[in-house]
């Protein structure tokens, strides 16, 4: 057994990485009196659903999670649509502003959220936009715009140029290039890219925290937080609610990381 | 991904392929293809962002309409107040914890995932998993562990006799900030850790074989051929994390919000609690942009750094 010594090693990082996430699963399928000991057990003991049943039929769980995918959807549309065509066009065309419309987008992913928290607060207020979808995928769009743009740019860049060349020749008009022949071959690219304006919209936090104030309107990462209370918390249900959040987004990551990672290092890498 | 020279390295096809800049410009297809990103741009980031300026300038509070211009009178109150100072400080230990123990455990990482054993793919997706997990999931998992009564972590060590009674980690004057920059460490060296090992998979084989044969030994071969050639990742990776660590907010005002005593209250959570807690419009924006200046800055170092490895490119 030569790799003995390094399974041991990894085996026991793994351990260490993945035990909150042992002990959120194991918490969420544990009664009130196996939960709050002060000598919890490390296996799992005395299983229940209850947690379960609790979060989805008496809390805003369910009202959350539907405000979470309309949100998350609606900021994913608008910022596909309008950032997979600039991507293309700073990808192919070389025009006039091209080089300052790249470095504000790609300066943009950067900046921090705080700088533009109070100007938008105040915008939506006047405009009876707190509390609203549009708001919160407005909002959105400051984050998930600039870098589904930037994403899509990067996978049009792969793509070679030729083809769409060979397609005009062939009397294919230059939109029509661009759709049958450019689209198509980045279709992958835009499916990563949405995924991941999907999860940064569903994982946002603080602009759901300031922008909407009312129950119903709530996010699931802000619904999350209001399980504390001052004196006692409910981490039965926290933990089953934690759960169900992250599950789509693990599948999500797990399936689509690699191409991330990609567009993030490729140019550091290679040089 | 370059912002230069893929369209230069093309621009001789488009030509041949009758696409002049002159026809280009005729029908102005790739303006209307910009054009809505371009409005979205203007609209939610640079105009915010120019009234950010401009409010920084002026008095403004919650429930006065007036907003006169004060000149610098903003930018003074906040550089005198010693929260800002603290939360300027907590902000530097925070990032300089956290860039440091990324870089470490995410290069320890990458090296070890980089060997040649069953079962690899396997435990990269595992070790992959806290970066993948939601800040909210990970803040709310972390503060049910550390739990001063029935958390996880205090019933091991008193079990195994570490401590002789439960510590409320994150209400302690001495543990809150290197407890939540450790939480920040768990949930976020997977990106460091891929960016490093799509590095390390980039280094051709036939340099270690030749050092090999001129006589380096393991250690020897990291130290000239391996950090050598992260050097331009480092770099980029360095930048980016003090960028993302000035910006974070969410996992340290869930955490502790800020507590004990403003122990762990970054800058970020000083605009947000200086603007909706104590309604002071003002001066948050004041040092919002005072904040952004500094990340503008870092991030012109970032486009510079990226683009001399090569090509420009970012998440």
């Amino acid at each position: 057994m030569k790799y003995a010594l390094l399974y041991a090693v990894l085996l026991v990082l793994a351990a260490a990485v993945l035990l909150p996430f042992y002990w959120m699963v194991i918490s969420s399928f544990r009664p009130p009196e196996a939960l709050f000991s002060s000598k919890p057990s490390l296996w799992p003991s005395h299983l229940t659903l209850d947690h379960y049943a609790h979060v989805l039929l008496r809390t805003s769980f369910v009202a959350q999670f539907k405000n979470s995918v309309i949100v998350a959807i609606g900021t994913t549309l608008v910022c596909i649509l309008t950032g997979s065509f600039a991507g293309y066009s700073l990808s192919r065309f070389k025009f006039t502003g091209a080089f300052v419309v790249s470095m504000v987008i790609f300066l943009a992913m950067m900046f921090p959220a705080t700088v533009v928290l109070i100007p938008l607060f105040l915008v939506f207020r006047t405009l009876k936009l707190l509390n609203t979808y549009w708001g919160l995928i407005l909002a959105y769009a400051t984050f998930a715009l600039p870098f589904c743009t930037w994403m899509m740019k990067g996978f049009f860049d792969s793509i070679p140029v030729e083809l769409e060349e060979a397609a005009i020749v062939d009397g294919c008009s230059r939109a029509g290039a661009m759709f049958r022949v450019a689209f198509p071959l980045a279709a992958p690219g835009v499916a990563a890219t949405a995924m991941f304006g999907f999860l940064l919209a569903w994982n946002e936090y603080l602009f759901a925290l300031t922008f909407t104030t009312s129950e119903d309107m709530r996010t699931l990462p802000v619904g999350l937080t209001l399980f504390s209370g001052e004196y006692y918390t409910n981490y039965g249900a926290l933990m089953a609610a934690s759960l169900m959040v992250c599950i789509p987004v693990l599948a999500f990551f797990l399936y689509a990381n690699r191409y991330m990672i990609q567009g993030l290092t490729a140019g550091a890498v290679k040089g | 991904m370059s912002m230069t020279t893929g369209r230069n390295v093309r621009e001789p096809a488009l030509r041949e392929a009758g696409f002049t800049r002159l026809r280009l410009f005729e029908n102005g297809f790739p303006y209307f293809l910009v054009l809505p990103a371009v409005a979205g741009i203007l609209l939610v980031i640079l105009f915010p962002i120019v009234y950010n300026a401009w409010l920084s300038f002026h008095m403004r509070r919650l429930i006065i309409p007036r907003t006169p211009f004060v000149g610098l009178a903003n930018y003074i109150t906040v550089l005198h107040d010693p929260e800002f100072w603290n939360a300027i400080w907590v902000t530097a230990v925070w990032a300089m914890g956290s860039i440091c123990l990324n870089f470490i455990i995410g290069l320890g990482m990458a090296l070890l995932l980089n060997l040649r054993f069953p079962g690899r793919s396997i435990f990269r997706i595992i070790f992959l998993v806290p970066w993948a997990t939601p800040q909210i999931v990970a803040a709310m998992n972390w503060k049910w562990i550390l739990n001063d009564q029935f958390g996880l972590i205090n019933a091991l060590l008193v079990r195994f006799g570490l401590l002789s009674q439960s510590i409320a980690w994150l209400a302690d004057l001495r543990f809150a900030l290197p407890m939540v920059i450790l939480i920040n460490v768990w949930k976020n060296y997977g990106f460091e850790m891929m960016a490093f090992l799509a590095a390390l998979q980039s280094i051709p084989g036939v340099l270690y074989e030749a050092a090999s044969i001129d006589g380096a030994g393991v250690i020897q071969r990291f130290r000239y051929v391996t950090l050598p050639l992260l050097r331009p990742i480092i770099l980029v990776l360095i930048i980016l994390r003090s960028i993302w660590s000035i910006n974070s907010f969410d996992m340290v005002y869930v955490l502790t919000a800020g507590g004990p005593a403003n122990a762990t209250q970054l800058a970020s959570l000083y605009v947000y609690k200086t603007a909706f807690e104590r309604g002071m419009f003002s001066s948050s924006a004041t040092a919002s942009m005072m904040i952004f200046l500094v990340v503008l800055v870092l991030a012109i170092l970032f486009m510079r750094a990226s683009a001399r490895g090569g090509e420009v490119s970012a998440a």
